[in-house]
């Protein structure tokens, strides 16, 4: 019985998942092939008749609408379908070897928001107009301001060339995501401060935390236990576009950081219009927001006793 | 007589906002003695909430407190130390708030809201506290106290919201319960079942009770005394028999006549008050009820009338009503 709304939810998740990924596969598509080019014709050493041998075997010799629905009636099964340039690798697989470092650093970046920016975003609020918030809302300005192009290469100079402290570059250790993770993880933190300080301001000026002070309570317990909760809202609500900010930050971040994630095969793939590999990335990135929304949707529900009820 | 459990002399308020500040509290004296049921009345923006908040140091920082004497069963409540200020609200000093669906937080049981006030004032623990916590639902008459420890806030009736709060706040066995407006966000049938259970409540516990209303009917039922305010002063201040029977400030006796009663097969014609409470930083000088007065002369105008005692009872007016039998 407990199993079954759950069960209901997860269904519903699955379709609408679905739904999307058809819908942005079939744009998706669409725009790529709309863009001037194809894969193999910016070589001229090769032969036409090699080129044609080429585009006959990915079949794009054959009309667009065929094209599409070989693509979709693959994409059913799970096949990504092969990459134009890494001749003998299937997106399948150039994306198995990318996505563990695209997902660790986007976890990685994600956790370092969250645990700065929540903290963080509290404090200013509890003792507002002090030292904490106005070193919070300077953290934020920053953070909103500094692109992940130009705060990359700064934390680069600054800690691992000056101060030895990291790698330049690479991702052998778990500590080289230390700087990686910053630069991606900055942006989400500012939101995320900004979002909890508003969050926690809106929650104290509540009538039940005036109660909660009234009946004695001590303040971190009226601030943890009946602060916290509800201004957590506004952040959770957030989740969902913070992936995807971080989504697409982790393409530049790791160029900046030579890390091999699918960032590089996304940039390259698009410079040689490499399309099942561009469509895959983009199929994969939706597919985890679609699911991290639908994640942020059933978390918000835990976390408000009436909006459970409906 | 034993010493009072509230005490405050000179108690001035005021609010500063967008640099402004607005005086909401004007050099108040009121006592709450141990056992009485003080009933305090004025029109909204009259200053009486904020009284008692000001008492336990419950208003917000942009709130200025000042006063010659503050104290808390003998605490000088200024000079608490944050400790000692969490230990005498709710253990010595109990509110109760107008809409309990505001004043309960919304993301916690029932159950886990009662238990912190056992936990932090009698320091009991889990499985005694949960007991201590549905005995007190069962004393303010709520259906069921077992099962309403796990429900929330909203999944009560607004009656059954405010007696979750009247229980909440009887856990810690307060000295003095502060009802603010206790029964004003509850339908008539209800605030007298309420009103019933407060007053018997009190009788049966000993306990004083501040009663602040902006409804004389309400506290004509439960109250020993009353303290009527207008624009932030207390403007009279008697037993309620006396006040009510034989009224001596004029607006003492205009809020008497606009009140219904339920006497007599027809109801007679509501007198309403002319004119508007002053908002407060807009005070007149002189007597902040004389723009409305009927019985006004020339100095109310331009003095502020004196506080006379007489017996146990008190007014600030230049031109009184009746002088007492």
């Amino acid at each position: 019985m407990i199993h079954h709304p759950f069960t209901r939810a997860a269904v519903r998740v699955a379709a609408r998942t679905a739904g999307v990924l058809l819908a942005v596969a079939l744009l998706s598509f669409a725009l790529l092939r709309a863009a001037p080019g194809g894969p193999f014709s910016e070589d001229r050493s090769v032969p036409a008749a090699v080129r044609a041998n080429l585009e006959k075997r990915y079949h794009l010799d054959e009309p667009l609408a065929l094209q599409a629905a070989r693509y979709l009636w693959d994409l059913a099964h799970g096949d990504l379908g092969p990459s134009f340039r890494y001749a003998d690798f299937t997106v399948n697989d150039l994306l198995a070897v990318g996505l563990p470092s695209t997902l660790a650093l986007g976890a990685a970046a994600m956790a370092f928001a969250l645990a700065i920016g929540i903290p963080l975003g509290m404090a200013a609020a509890a003792r507002r107009g002090g030292l904490i918030d106005r070193l919070a809302s300077g953290i934020s300005v920053a953070g909103l301001a500094l692109p992940t192009f130009v705060l990359g290469p700064l934390l680069v100079a600054f800690f691992a060339v000056t101060l030895r402290w990291f790698e330049p570059s690479g991702l052998e250790h778990p500590a080289d995501l230390v700087l990686p993770a910053i630069a991606l993880g900055a942006g989400p933190l500012a939101v995320i401060t900004r979002l909890t300080r508003a969050g926690m301001l809106d929650t104290l000026s509540q009538e039940y935390i005036r109660t909660a002070r009234a009946k004695g309570l001590p303040e971190r317990t009226v601030l943890f236990r009946h602060g916290l909760r509800p201004s957590l809202v506004p952040v959770l609500t957030y989740l969902g576009p913070a992936l995807a900010a971080v989504l697409t930050g982790s393409l530049v971040v790791e160029s900046v950081f030579t890390i091999p994630g699918i960032g590089q095969y996304v940039v390259r793939g698009a410079f040689n219009r490499d399309y099942p590999v561009v469509l895959g990335v983009i199929l994969v990135g939706t597919t985890f927001l679609v699911v991290a929304n639908a994640l942020v949707d059933l978390l918000l529900t835990a976390l408000d006793p009436r909006v459970r009820e409906r | 007589m034993t010493k009072p459990i509230v005490e405050i002399e000179n108690l001035c308020v005021s609010f500063e906002r967008d640099g402004a500040r607005t005086e909401v509290l004007r050099s108040v004296d009121l006592q709450v003695r141990r056992g009485e049921a003080l009933g305090v009345v004025g029109e909204s923006g009259s200053g009486k909430s904020t009284l008692f908040l000001a008492a336990a140091r419950l208003l917000p920082p942009s709130a200025s407190v000042s006063a010659r004497k503050l104290q808390i069963s003998g605490h000088d409540v200024s000079r608490l130390s944050r400790s000692k200020l969490t230990a005498i609200r709710g253990a010595t000093i109990g509110f109760v708030f107008q809409d309990a669906s505001a004043s309960l937080n919304p993301y916690l049981t029932i159950g886990r809201q009662l238990c912190e006030m056992v936990e932090q004032h009698r320091h009991a623990e889990a499985p005694r506290a949960m007991e201590l916590a549905e005995q007190e639902l069962a004393a303010v008459a709520i259906p069921d106290p077992a099962s309403t420890l796990h429900k929330y806030p909203h999944q009560l009736s607004g009656g059954q919201r405010q007696r979750a709060a009247l229980a909440m706040a009887l856990l810690a066995k307060p000295a003095v319960l502060v009802a603010d407006e206790p029964t004003t966000a509850l339908d008539p049938t209800v605030q007298a079942q309420v009103l019933e259970l407060l007053g018997r409540l009190r009788r049966e516990r000993g306990l004083a009770l501040a009663m602040v209303s902006h409804d004389l009917g309400v506290v004509a039922g439960i109250c020993d005394r009353v303290a009527v305010l207008y624009a932030g002063r207390v403007v009279e201040e008697a037993a309620a028999s006396s006040l009510f029977s034989r009224p001596r400030h004029p607006y003492t006796a205009a809020l008497l006549a606009s009140a219904p009663r339920l006497t007599g097969l027809r109801p007679s014609r509501l007198a309403a008050i002319p004119g508007t409470p002053p908002r407060p930083g807009e005070l007149p000088t002189g007597c902040a009820f004389a723009p409305r007065c009927p019985r006004a002369v020339s100095r109310c105008r331009s003095e502020v009338p004196p506080q006379i005692t007489q017996n146990e009872s008190r007014f600030s007016c230049f031109e009184p009503l009746g002088e007492p039998a």
